[in-house]
């Protein structure tokens, strides 16, 4: 089979199995959606896998969609090691996700379990369309449609009303990135007068060949303040996306959706789309140094910022979504400084990590009947084992404790950005990353031993938990095991072993341009030391937040973000609202033939009020357009 | 050519234009401010005629028949409003008592 | 000095004119046949009959103006009063679909609710006469009988469900203001007629070619006609009566107007303002500029807080038209053609959208709150899919035709300079996006409610059929976009 079929395989077996699961799922016995569900992902990644064995490579055009003047809209797929590394980690990591579901969801009714996988495969599909696009429009077809996917998903139990909530605010945050993917694609189009990556690119290849550090190496047809714009405007789709400062307020609350949701969209695939997002517009990115420096800066800014917030948490998914944000932020400083190849490699080994932390604490939560507070578990160590193991993995894997794949996904990063020359961002955000290191360990070692350490709580509403099965088990100890050698693929930071990761990227997002040196190693070693110390300490220090009250106010608070936001923007519309209930429609209304149903919808909003029913207030609204269009003329004609 | 010779004296083409005016201005303020839905039509219809006014105007001061039939066409059509609006009218007065427009707010939001 | 007029004039002369306008000529030959077959015809077996005179009205008409797109020579006819160009064509081909449509669905509704049948599809046909009048017209004269012949037929088939006090109300009101409208209208055309000499549209571009600017007549003129035909579009500020007439009209009426009006009068504005006036263009962008803006803000907020679906597409009708005049603005070959590739667009989708709601009707009325379409998605999947695809296309979402609607209307605004209106709109059709998805939440949800919801054939194959399009034309959109061009091409420099 010719690599453009299996490309456009690996797209079409998610959507068979959702429209399969839509149509016919819930009539159907509940194993058809077991081995559908999961079935096509499978597929998918054999299919990758296929692609990845053949080294394939190319852009696929298969069809011209639209052709009108100079706008041509080709369907191609982008095959690269990029998309093929992007796609290994979604189906495989996906895979297994989808396959744990099977056990977790398995409480569900018929009709909600054919649903809850339909969803699941709608967003494979998406997520694939996304890394696989060639081009913007697809691009942004991918992208939007993962962000409704991702709403269905946390929405998924539409009973509660704080899943609905949640699963708005996330799809709100989302559609405000969607419109600055839009708008940046806009800008290059108009200036490209193309919407395909290889002749957007090709406008921005080298004049000269680039040897060491590069600023800017690149002859660019459009004159620099555009590509800032267009870069900015891209980098707003990509901080709403991956949840960043200061559009990250959706993701903890998108916790809502069930824990598998949350290891899929909100850990392992969906969020990294920001980081994936830079990584393939690099040529961009290296010529638009400022909209560059941005995405450093944010990175360095949110991974300190969740951190800190996640030491506080009491909820555990909270404390992961925290997490999560934290260990983004890592990424976007990676790619932030042109260390690509480290940041896709540190996306690798989080999807592992988070992965495993989300599942096992699945598992738990499971067991507890849904129960999410860390406070009312303890003492799960000796009940739980094959999980709280688990968990360890997951957990020293994230703090980066050698040699699980944390240590050394992390370790490049920081090395990196402390040994690039000539670069004071860098070092700054070295330093911000370095603390985030440690308070990383902190914040992990609380989750841990609070959880599985000590004694049982007494308000835990399970005294003897059931052991997951099988098939939740399964995936949490392959990725656990992952968790544990994947490093071993890339050790070359260290300056021993292979740099597999580095290799394979190159061709697609360049390779390395600076090589750290032995201090460099000294100095993320020890860093990483003092994390695991705080880990172990997290253990006796728990109560630290006693001494310094207002910082742990601030930090339940999430330092007032949700706050801000409403006062800046929900309560004005709330107030303008209510003061057009009170004070203008109460005293209106003459209370005769009024239906109060009616009226209280009419309440709702200020604007319908103009809209009183009344022919003469219409007339007079008619005239008064008028008279306000005769005026706009008027002083047009006069100017 | 700006005046017009209309038996025997001379009237300049403004004064006609002026008159179409008021007569406009009078019908719009009719349907601003009469609230009975037969009276409203009955303003409109004198905005209607301001402007069939205005169109024999041009049409005398321009020497141009486009005017007259247009005033022509614009009466046929104005009575077949009229008849359709009556009959609704009537319609909703068969059903109701709907001296007022006001009474019509059934539909809002 | 007698006033002369050439009025000399044979039958190859009367055959060529008639020819022009090939396609009503047809409709209102059938109109006269459905006459006679409603008069002869006993009561129970009326209904059918006219309906089926329709169709094939609608269907020979349809016929004739593709034909003559293809094969024949589009000119003036009547002395300049009309025409038979691609423009006409175009909308000519729009609005005998539409008749389909709209038979197709009124059928069963009507019979659903116990209405009249053969009389509503004879206004259905009066009213996509005047639909076509208005398309082929070329003298300010035809425009405004155009205008009337299809506002008259509305305003009945508003109240066509007589004992109704809201199908009243809506007529009632519908009458009121759109006379109103029609005044201004017909005012403005008069001062346009004595600024310019002539009532034939692309003489008044001539007349003006040197002396256009600052003649208070026309700008007086431009105003009074800007404002009329703003209201036809039911463009804010003058949009206050669309949601009170749709929400109180019968749903075929309302399915059928809302697509129906907006073409026309879309078609009206390009001919007078793109065709008429092309001189005096900076004054009439201005004034649509400002409408445009409104419509699209006050379109889509007040659209958020609605319960009533009708309402609901009324207010989603509003920001529609104001996209859809940036077009109009930007203007030229590619802002025109893209107004007309979403005035076709458009029919398939929100006509479409109407006729799903139309099927939620009962023996005890109209159904139209958000809980009417609980659980649509088991309770009859054709519905749902289509609705979905609808509501996508209306907001935006590839590959709908939606998307390529807006697509080209804004990359035109962007062309012509209006950066600032296009932004507004792209805001603004992300607002829209939570009004259009909160249809399809309860569609969706699983819901206790398992009831089937019948749909009658010839409407299930109109909402397919509209379905189909929306998807369909979105996968191929190059091909409308071209007619479009074509279409507009008679009236871009």
């Amino acid at each position: 089979m010719t690599d453009q079929a299996l490309a456009l395989l690996v797209l079409l077996f998610p959507v068979a199995g959702a429209i399969l699961l839509a149509g016919r799922g819930w009539r159907l016995p509940r194993i058809f959606t077991v081995i559908v569900g999961p079935g096509v992902v499978w597929a998918s990644f054999v299919c990758v896998l296929a692609l990845w064995s053949g080294k394939a490579h190319g852009d696929f055009t298969y069809w011209t969609w639209i052709k009108s003047g100079s706008l041509e809209v080709p369907f191609n797929l982008l095959i690269d090691n990029l998309s093929i590394f992007m796609c290994l980690v979604i189906t495989g990591v996906g895979g297994l996700i989808v396959t744990y579901s099977v056990g977790y969801m398995e409480h569900e009714d018929d009709p909600s379990y054919a649903r809850f996988f339909t969803y699941m495969d709608v967003f494979i599909f998406s997520m694939l369309l996304l890394v696989l696009a060639g081009n913007f429009i697809f691009l942004i077809v991918g992208w939007a449609m993962v962000g409704l996917s991702s709403y269905l998903l946390i929405g998924f139990w539409y009973q509660r009303h704080s899943a609905v909530v949640a699963a708005r605010k996330a799809f709100v945050m989302n559609v405000i990135g969607d419109v600055g993917m839009i708008l940046g694609t806009f800008v290059i189009f108009v200036n490209t007068q193309s919407v395909r990556y290889s002749e957007v690119f090709a406008q921005l290849t080298p004049s000269q060949p680039c040897t060491g550090i590069c600023h800017l190496p690149y002859r660019f047809v459009f004159d620099t303040p555009t590509l800032e714009l267009a870069a900015f405007l891209l980098l707003v789709g990509a901080v709403a996306k991956s949840a960043q400062i200061p559009l990250h307020t959706w993701l903890p609350d998108a916790m809502e959706g069930p824990t598998p949701v949350s290891a899929l969209i909100h850990a392992a695939t969906m969020v990294t789309a920001g980081v994936y997002l830079v990584g393939r517009m690099h040529p961009i990115y290296d010529v638009a140094v400022y909209a560059h420096g941005a995405v450093a800066i944010i990175g360095a800014v949110t991974a300190l910022f969740a951190a800190t917030i996640a030491i506080v948490q009491t909820d555990i998914k909270r404390v992961l979504a925290y997490s999560t944000m934290s260990q983004i932020g890592y990424m976007f400083l990676a790619v932030g400084i042109g260390a690509y190849a480290a940041g896709f490699f540190h996306l690798l080994s989080h999807a592992f990590f988070k992965a495993l932390l989300f599942m096992a604490a699945g598992n738990v939560i499971h067991a507890m009947h849904d129960e999410q507070d860390m406070r009312k578990y303890g003492g799960l160590w000796g009940q739980m084992r094959p999980t709280s193991i688990s968990f360890l993995v997951g957990s020293l894997s994230l703090v980066g404790v050698i040699p699980l794949v944390g240590f050394f996904s992390k370790e490049q990063i920081l090395g990196l950005a402390f040994s690039k020359p000539n670069d004071s961002l860098a070092l700054i955000v070295w330093i911000i990353g370095a603390v985030t290191a440690l308070i990383t360990g902190f914040y992990t070692g609380r989750m841990w031993w609070m959880s599985f350490w000590g004694k049982p709580s007494p308000q835990r509403p399970v005294e003897h938990p059931h052991a997951p099965p099988l098939v939740m088990m399964v995936p949490v100890g392959i990725l656990a095991v992952l968790a544990t050698v994947g490093g071993v693929i890339q050790t070359g930071a260290l300056g021993v072993g292979p740099a597999k990761v580095n290799d394979f990227l190159a061709p697609a997002v360049g390779p390395l341009r600076w090589e750290g040196d032995w201090s460099e190693v000294v100095i993320g070693l020890s860093t990483m030391v003092l994390a695991t110390g705080l880990f172990l300490a997290a253990m006796r220090i728990r109560p630290w937040s006693n001494y310094v009250p207002w910082a742990q106010r601030l930090l339940e608070r999430k330092y007032y973000f949700d706050e801000v936001y409403d006062a800046a923007f929900v309560h004005p519309m709330d107030a303008v609202a209510g003061f057009a209930l009170r004070g203008i429609e109460e005293p209106v209304i003459d209370g005769a033939v009024v239906d109060t149903g009616l009226l209280t919808r009419a309440g709702a909003a200020s604007l319908s009020l103009t809209q009183s029913g009344y022919f003469r207030n219409y007339v007079l609204v008619f005239v008064g357009g008028a008279v306000v269009a005769a005026v706009i003329l008027l002083l047009r004609a006069s100017s | 050519m700006s005046t017009l010779n209309i038996g025997g004296s001379q009237l300049d083409a403004s004064w006609f234009l002026l008159l179409s005016a008021i007569l406009f201005i009078l019908g719009t303020a009719g349907v601003l401010v009469r609230r009975n839905p037969l009276v409203i039509l009955i303003s409109i219809e004198l905005m209607l005629n301001a402007a069939n006014l205005a169109l024999v105007t041009f049409s005398r001061q321009l020497q141009n028949m486009d005017g007259q039939l247009f005033a022509l066409m614009s009466m046929t059509v104005a009575a077949a409003e009229a008849v359709v609006g009556l009959a609704i009218l009537v319609d909703i007065f068969r059903t109701r008592d709907a001296e007022d427009v006001d009474d019509l707010s059934e539909l809002r939001g | 000095m007698p006033l002369t007029t050439d009025l000399s004039y044979n039958w190859s002369q009367a055959l060529a004119d008639l020819n022009q306008i090939a396609a009503i000529a047809t409709l209102t030959g059938f109109f006269l046949l459905a006459v006679v077959v409603d008069l002869v015809l006993p009561r129970s077996r009326r209904g059918g009959a006219v309906a089926i005179v329709a169709v094939v009205g609608f269907s020979y008409s349809l016929a004739s103006a593709t034909y003559r797109w293809r094969y024949a020579q589009g000119g003036p006819a009547y002395h300049g009063f009309a025409t038979g160009d691609n423009f006409a064509l175009f909308f000519e081909v729009l609005f005998a679909s539409l008749g389909i449509l709209t038979v197709a669905l009124s059928h069963s509704y009507l019979k659903r609710r116990g209405l009249l049948e053969s009389e509503f599809h004879l206004l259905v046909m009066a009213a996509v006469i005047g639909m076509m009048v208005l398309a082929s017209a070329t003298s300010l004269v035809t425009v405004f009988l155009g205008l009337e012949t299809l506002s008259i037929a509305l305003y009945i088939m508003c109240g066509y469900a007589r004992t109704e006090s809201r199908s009243q109300e809506a007529a009632a009101k519908y009458l009121l203001v759109g006379g109103f409208a029609s005044a201004f209208v017909l005012y403005g055309m008069a001062l346009v007629y004595g600024g310019s000499g002539t009532t034939v549209i692309p003489e008044i571009a001539k007349n003006l070619a040197s002396s256009a600017t600052g003649n208070p007549l026309l700008l007086l003129g431009i105003l009074l006609m800007g404002v009329g035909f703003a209201f036809k579009v039911s463009a804010a500020p003058f949009h206050m009566w669309t949601p009170d007439v749709y929400q109180g009209a019968p749903l075929p009426v309302t399915a059928f107007m809302s697509v129906g009006t907006k073409a026309a009068a879309f078609a009206m504005i390009i001919r007078v303002f793109a065709g008429g006036l092309p001189h005096l263009a900076p004054e009439w962008q201005t004034l649509l500029a400002f409408v445009a803006a409104t419509s699209m803000i006050a379109g889509n907020l007040m659209a958020i807080v609605q319960t009533s679906l009708k309402r609901l597409l009324a207010y989603s009708g509003v920001a529609q038209a104001g996209y859809m005049l940036i077009g109009v603005i930007a203007g030229g070959q590619n802002g025109l053609a893209a107004v007309l590739y979403y005035l076709f667009v458009y029919m398939f989708m929100n006509f479409g959208a109407f006729a799903v709601i139309t099927m939620l009707t009962d023996a005890d009325g109209e159904r139209d709150s958000f809980g009417d379409l609980e659980g649509l998605g088991r309770r009859n999947w054709l519905l749902a899919g289509a609705m979905t695809v609808f509501m996508l296309s209306l907001a935006g979402f590839p590959p709908s035709v939606g998307f390529f609607g807006k697509l080209f209307l804004f990359t035109a605004g962007v062309g012509a300079g209006y950066t600032w209106l296009v932004v507004l709109a792209v805001l603004m059709s992300v607002v829209s996006v939570f009004y259009y998805i909160r249809v399809l939440i309860p569609i969706w949800t699983p819901s206790p409610r398992l009831e089937r919801v019948p749909a009658s054939l010839s409407t299930q194959l109109a909402i397919g059929l509209s379905g189909v399009a929306s998807l369909g034309l979105g996968l191929y959109p190059t091909t409308l976009f071209i007619a479009g061009q074509l279409g507009a091409g008679p009236l871009s420099p």
